[in-house]
């Protein structure tokens, strides 16, 4: 009997009008237009928490797509992260949702299917709080270096 | 392949901060609240044709996209002066009432339980939605999940996707439900409903049976002298999607109810240095600074804002439990701000049933889904009720209906000038002069504004995923003396 099919989500977290906010949605359509493999749903979301989880049963491994800002973080710089790298804020009190990552937890705790591990490609921005359709100078400027970056990243995850 | 650890909590910017200054005693002299806020709205609409409004509006903030869409959706008919049709308008509600479902849901159990299941001085490590969940059951929080998914489903169907909705279109709908489809949210509604009424029995079980958790919403340090906001139907009923502003006095007395048009008569906006959001204030009354009482035109639009301004439920089993919560709080209006969490399962009740009925609408399956436009477009305001408080959209054109100018006032910021008041009375009474307070009585503090359900998820977009809140305490010199992260 063969075994079932693995499904893979690749969720691009942000909001597509809020200037570099925009990251990870649009990197999650050009993988799309580059990568098509029929493990894969592609979803963009301007959300978090509860419905993040929602949005994640039923998939054995799952890949976030989003903004960062770090403290001297250099814009356009990628970082690939799993939620290991997130474990001191897994029980952070929120202000009006829960985390991700909590949200995973509580999935695992209900014994809901949700991915053992989740994958994030983080991407450093500058602006987030201004409504715009286009990304920062900075941004934009790195703008096909990052995408290239993200898509060999892709296809390596897809081969693991 | 870079791999690297980042602690998100000290590094992500643009979280909320809540400032305590402390006096030469150690107590508490001012609090202030401070989010950040999104600009460029107005300019962003500007040169668009309305009717993408209400599809643009859904990506301001992926916790309030229905309130954003219905607000909008409405002022664009405002614009081109049509009213949609009846089965149009059943549609809008039904959706919307899925919306107040899914919302509500997420955070009694999410947010509002940690603090009375877990504790309010309990471990923050425990003091979650995890915890709620090892104290009522795995069973509770597959419930949770269950309803809220039913309600998103619902959502998604009427509204075409489930946060990015594209269902309001200039005097209608942009899709209509067939039977077998009307049959399956029938089925949902009810089981949402069964839902609500137990979510009311754990309130009971666990809030309202506890001695110390009723003395703390009753005598504890939250209580607010305020007016109350909320949107009523013609009989002064609830009413989430339609109907005049109606505000309430300290005493319960009418101070004014507008319909959305006037809603610059009688509400003004107040800058303050320190906030990027601003103050709104009856205008009536005048801004006399962050201080309760008859004389103050600070007001709450909360839950509890709108069954205080109201006369009612327009439902039977959350009219019941209307009167029940008056009943045992004191009767109408209530000044307890944590009285919010007992109010919002109210409404969830109400939402629930309002569901239901509009499922079984014989309407609902209509296929008058539009009103034609045949008027020139000008100038439109809509009004809801936001799961966080009343959202007004006022949109401006030119006669071929191209964007000039836009205004919003978000739920939230209706609330910015009472949350910060709530949290400078708790701080207050909560952090005794010369003891550093704890971690439970900082979330003793947080609770005052966690009632309040205030939304800045437009802000929390980058990771972790949502947004950290900073507390500071300065010396009377202004020097931070310490500084705890959530």
């Amino acid at each position: 009997m063969a075994a079932p099919a693995e499904r893979i989500l690749v969720l691009g977290l942000g909001n597509e009008v809020l200037t570099d906010d925009a990251i990870g949605p649009r990197l999650v359509r050009w993988l799309e237009s580059q990568c098509p493999d029929a493990r894969v749903d592609y979803e963009v979301a301007a959300t978090g928490g509860l419905t993040i989880l929602e949005m994640a049963e039923g998939y054995q491994r799952a890949l976030f797509v989003d903004a960062i800002k770090t403290r001297g973080g250099v814009p356009g710089d990628v970082y690939w992260l799993t939620d290991e790298s997130f474990d001191n804020a897994l029980h952070l009190t929120s202000v009006h949702d829960i985390s991700f990552l909590q949200a995973f937890e509580l999935g695992r705790a209900l014994n809901l299917q949700v991915p053992d591990k989740v994958h994030v490609v983080a991407v450093e921005i500058v602006e987030d709080l201004v409504f715009s359709n286009e990304f920062s100078p900075p941004v934009a400027a790195r703008w096909e270096e990052i995408r290239e970056k993200v898509t060999d990243w892709f296809r390596e995850f897809l081969l693991a | 392949m870079k791999r690297i650890t980042i602690d998100p909590i000290t590094r992500l910017e643009g979280h909320g901060k809540i400032e305590i200054f402390l006096n030469d005693a150690g107590g508490v002299d001012n609090v202030y609240f401070q989010i950040p806020e999104l600009r460029g709205f107005e300019t962003f609409c500007e040169g668009r044709p309305v009717e993408e409004l209400p599809q643009i509006v859904t990506k301001i903030c992926g916790v309030c996209p229905g309130c954003h869409h219905m607000a909008s959706g409405k002022a664009v008919d405002a614009v081109f002066g049509v009213q949609p049709t009846p089965t149009a308008r059943k549609l809008r509600e039904l959706f919307y009432a899925a919306h107040y479902v899914h919302s509500h849901i997420a955070h009694f159990y999410a947010l509002a339980a940690p603090d009375f299941v877990v504790g309010p001085t309990a471990d923050p490590a425990k003091r979650n939605v995890i915890g709620v969940i090892e104290a009522v059951g795995a069973a509770v929080g597959t419930e949770v999940l269950k309803h809220r998914r039913y309600a998103q489903e619902i959502q998604k169907l009427l509204g075409g996707h489930q946060t990015h909705v594209v269902m309001n279109l200039p005097g209608g709908v942009s899709r209509g439900l067939n039977e077998e489809e009307r049959k399956g949210i029938e089925e949902k509604a009810k089981s949402c409903l069964e839902f609500a009424k137990f979510s009311i029995k754990i309130f009971n079980d666990v809030v309202l049976a506890n001695k110390t958790y009723v003395d703390i919403i009753l005598n504890g340090p939250y209580s607010l002298n305020l007016y109350s906001m909320g949107l009523v139907d013609e009989n002064n009923l609830v009413n989430f999607y339609d109907g005049k502003v109606r505000v309430v006095d300290q005493e319960g007395k009418e101070h004014c109810k507008y319909a959305p048009n006037e809603y610059r008569d009688w509400i003004e906006e107040r800058v303050e240095p320190w906030s990027y959001l601003k103050f709104p204030y009856l205008k009536q009354i005048g801004w006399k600074g962050f201080v309760e009482g008859p004389d103050s035109g600070v007001y709450q639009a909360t839950p509890l804002g709108r069954l205080n301004a109201s006369d009612g439920m327009a439902t039977p089993l959350a009219q019941e439990e209307y009167e029940r919560m008056y009943a045992t709080l004191g009767g109408s209006p209530v000044h307890a701000t944590l009285a919010m969490h007992w109010a919002r399962l109210v409404e969830l009740l109400y939402a629930a049933e309002h569901l239901l009925a509009l499922s079984q609408d014989e309407e609902i399956c209509g296929d008058d889904l539009r009103t034609p436009l045949t008027n020139t477009p000008r100038e439109g305001v809509g009004i809801v009720e936001a799961q966080r408080g009343t959202l007004t959209h006022h949109y401006w054109t030119d006669s071929n209906g191209i964007v000039e100018k836009a205004n919003i006032i978000v739920g939230t910021t209706n609330n910015h000038a009472a949350i910060c008041m709530s949290l400078k009375k708790a701080a207050q009474a909560l952090i005794k002069e010369g003891t550093p307070p704890d971690q439970g009585v900082l979330n003793m503090v947080e609770m005052a504004f966690r009632a309040y359900d205030p939304c800045f998820s437009c802000a929390t977009h980058s990771l972790p995923g949502h947004m950290p809140l900073e507390v500071n305490f300065h010396a009377p010199d202004g020097d931070i003396v310490r500084s705890v992260r959530r």
